[in-house]
């Protein structure tokens, strides 16, 4: 029986009139990656912000490890969960081990342990960015600066790893690379699970251990991929014509996308689809 | 691994031993600027042996010493390290390198308070002696207090602090404008000259005051490092989800900088440059980590305004010119050099 890091229970939020998020539940239990899926504006980035208390639900409530985000304070929020923005940008060439080492900010007061450099430099380590480790952050690329500030939250070693869009700016190596990096904190440590934002319906296939499936706020399905990845809900929430199946050589859920569906054919093509 | 972290360790001692030599030859510095000056050089031996009594003082050395460049030089060292850390601060609390400790406006206050006691005899202390000095400080002090209320509103970002600071900047230099307008020549005179920017108005109680009052502030930045580190790399959202709180950061640092600016720029009068340079000059020195950063932005600081007024009031001796003007003079040149040379660190 695996623990539940992360529970959030019929979260609602809204930009003034608009709606974002409408009764939306998510759980992340130990040595799970949960991939949340869904078209953009669909409440994902909104969403993992609020499971890292950047936003503070108008309805529902956030629980991490039991108890309540709400009630913590800041520090130990940072320790619970570590969240990895989209894209950052910096105005001080701060050097990449300066960076990595603020993930060890939740737990030290002034002075840095040998632990604490251990920790920033088995990261760096792991993730293959040694050689980066005294170049400044700003002279490296989007996706370098990416993997950096997941080995930042890596640092941070809180249960909950929330990623939005963590493979955005990397090339296939780094995705699946990265992709690996994760899978393996997460199956490693027990105590660890993450949320990762993406759109790369494959790479959630073969690494997720559950899907979330959001649209227009709401929760369209969850379970494992198998389940969620049909070409059903695809249509209906992506608005493209995909061919589901089973890669040969492993038997892994591959998604081939062919066409998006015009909008007035939707629902015949959908049902055309499923028959 | 063990390179990397080994690697690191090794570099933050390099840099704790840089802070260490550059503290030591600024302390050094200062002993050695005390000896000069437009009346008579004295070398370091002489003024130590005079200042501590060791050695008996001729004429009116003793005044010259105690009286004159005692507190000029503390002056220089308190007041240079104040404005460099208040700039530090404020530029990694505003996530931007451009800013200044004049950047908020609390300089313009300072000098709309100044203009007010200059042209319109205008005071709030009532004290002829300090009018000036008391309401450049009261004025510079009411900017802090605007600072602080609009720290308060929820909606508030660093780019609100910029351009809430840009029009008072603006608002005060008009009322200044106006003023000068209908100032006598004397008048026009008097403020110019205050606004240059000198050492030479604290007197040795006030440079003690001033610097006590500085020192007792220094740990408050000193506490903020590991804040003013995430806000500095990510902004908001980094450090909030890194355990610190950006809105409260934010306004502690601004409120603390303008403080220390304000006390300072009271006594001396503008000194504008000090605050964007010397921050850069430590961050190409030892990197960005405030840990290390504050403490050496302060020397460099009070490091640089020492070197400045020094050569300020004995290269054209009896001449001296004010430590504003030889900011710009030597330090314009010599970041621009560091700037070229290192241009990577930009």
């Amino acid at each position: 029986m695996t623990d539940m890091l992360l529970q959030a229970t019929n979260l609602r939020f809204a930009w003034g009139d608009r709606p974002v998020l409408e009764g939306v539940d998510l759980e992340v239990h130990s040595g799970e990656v949960v991939a949340l899926l869904g078209r953009n504006g669909a409440g994902k980035t909104t969403l993992l912000r609020m499971l890292n208390g950047l936003l503070t639900p108008q309805g529902g409530e956030v629980l991490v490890g039991g108890d309540a985000l709400g009630m913590m304070g800041l520090t130990e929020r940072a320790k619970r969960t570590a969240y990895v923005p989209q894209s950052i940008t910096s105005a001080f060439p701060m050097r990449v081990i300066d960076v990595v080492l603020l993930g060890r900010r939740p737990h030290v007061t002034w002075r840095l342990s040998d632990y604490d450099v251990q920790v920033a430099t088995d990261t760096l380590k792991m993730l293959g960015l040694n050689e980066f480790a005294f170049r400044r952050f700003t002279e490296l690329s989007g996706g370098e600066r990416q993997q950096v500030i997941l080995a930042k939250a890596m640092a941070q070693e809180a249960g909950v790893l929330l990623l939005d869009e963590p493979t955005s700016d990397l090339d296939l190596n780094n995705q699946i690379g990265v992709m690996k990096r994760i899978r393996s904190v997460v199956d490693t440590d027990e105590k660890r699970g993450a949320v990762i934002v993406m759109h790369d319906l494959n790479i959630a296939a073969g690494f997720a251990n559950r899907v979330v499936l959001l649209h227009e706020g709401k929760v369209e399905a969850v379970g494992s991929p198998r389940d969620v990845l049909t070409k059903e809900n695809l249509a209906k929430v992506f608005m493209v014509n995909c061919t589901v199946d089973e890669a040969p050589t492993d038997g892994r859920l591959r998604i081939h996308v062919h066409d998006e569906v015009k909008p007035s054919l939707q629902n015949e093509k959908i049902e055309d689809d499923a028959q | 691994m063990e390179d990397v972290a080994e690697a690191y360790l090794h570099g933050q001692r390099q840099r704790m031993l840089f802070l260490l030599m550059a503290s030591v030859m600024t302390a050094v510095g200062a002993i050695l600027a005390m000896g000069f000056g437009s009346s008579e050089n004295l070398s370091m031996r002489s003024t130590l042996g005079i200042l501590f009594g060791f050695q008996s003082a001729e004429g009116l050395q003793m005044e010259i010493l105690v009286n004159l460049r005692l507190p000029r030089v503390l002056i220089a060292l308190v007041g240079g390290a104040a404005l460099a850390m208040a700039g530090t601060m404020m530029q990694g609390a505003l996530g931007n390198p451009l800013v200044s400790p004049l950047t908020l406006g609390v300089a313009s206050g300072a000098g709309l308070g100044a203009a007010l006691a200059i042209v319109l005899d205008i005071t709030i202390f009532g004290l002829a002696e300090f009018a000036i000095l008391g309401n450049a400080f009261i004025f510079a002090m009411l900017v802090v207090a605007f600072i602080v209320k609009l720290g308060d509103m929820s909606t508030v970002t660093s780019e609100s602090y910029i351009l809430v600071g840009i029009a008072i900047t603006f608002i005060a230099g008009a009322i200044i404008q106006t003023m000068t307008y209908f100032a006598t020549d004397a008048e026009i005179s008097q403020l110019t000259h205050w606004s240059f920017g000198s050492l030479s108005r604290p007197n040795l109680a006030q440079a003690i005051l001033i610097g006590l009052t500085i020192l007792s502030f220094m740990p408050f930045g000193m506490v903020a490092a590991w804040d003013l580190n995430t806000l500095a790399v990510g902004g908001d959202d980094f450090a909030a989800s890194t355990g610190v709180d950006p809105r409260k950061t934010r306004r502690s640092i601004l409120i603390l900088s303008a403080t220390m600016t304000a006390v300072v720029i009271a006594f001396t009068g503008i000194i504008g440059f000090l605050g964007l340079v010397a921050p850069h000059i430590s961050r190409i020195l030892v990197g960005n980590d405030y840990r290390v950063l504050i403490p050496t932005s302060a020397v460099m600081g009070a490091a640089v305004l020492l070197v400045a007024d020094t050569i300020g009031r004995t290269l054209f001796a009896p001449i001296v010119l004010p430590v504003g003007i030889m900011l710009s003079i030597l330090g314009g040149p010599f970041f621009l050099y560091l700037l070229m040379l290192r241009r990577k660190s930009l």
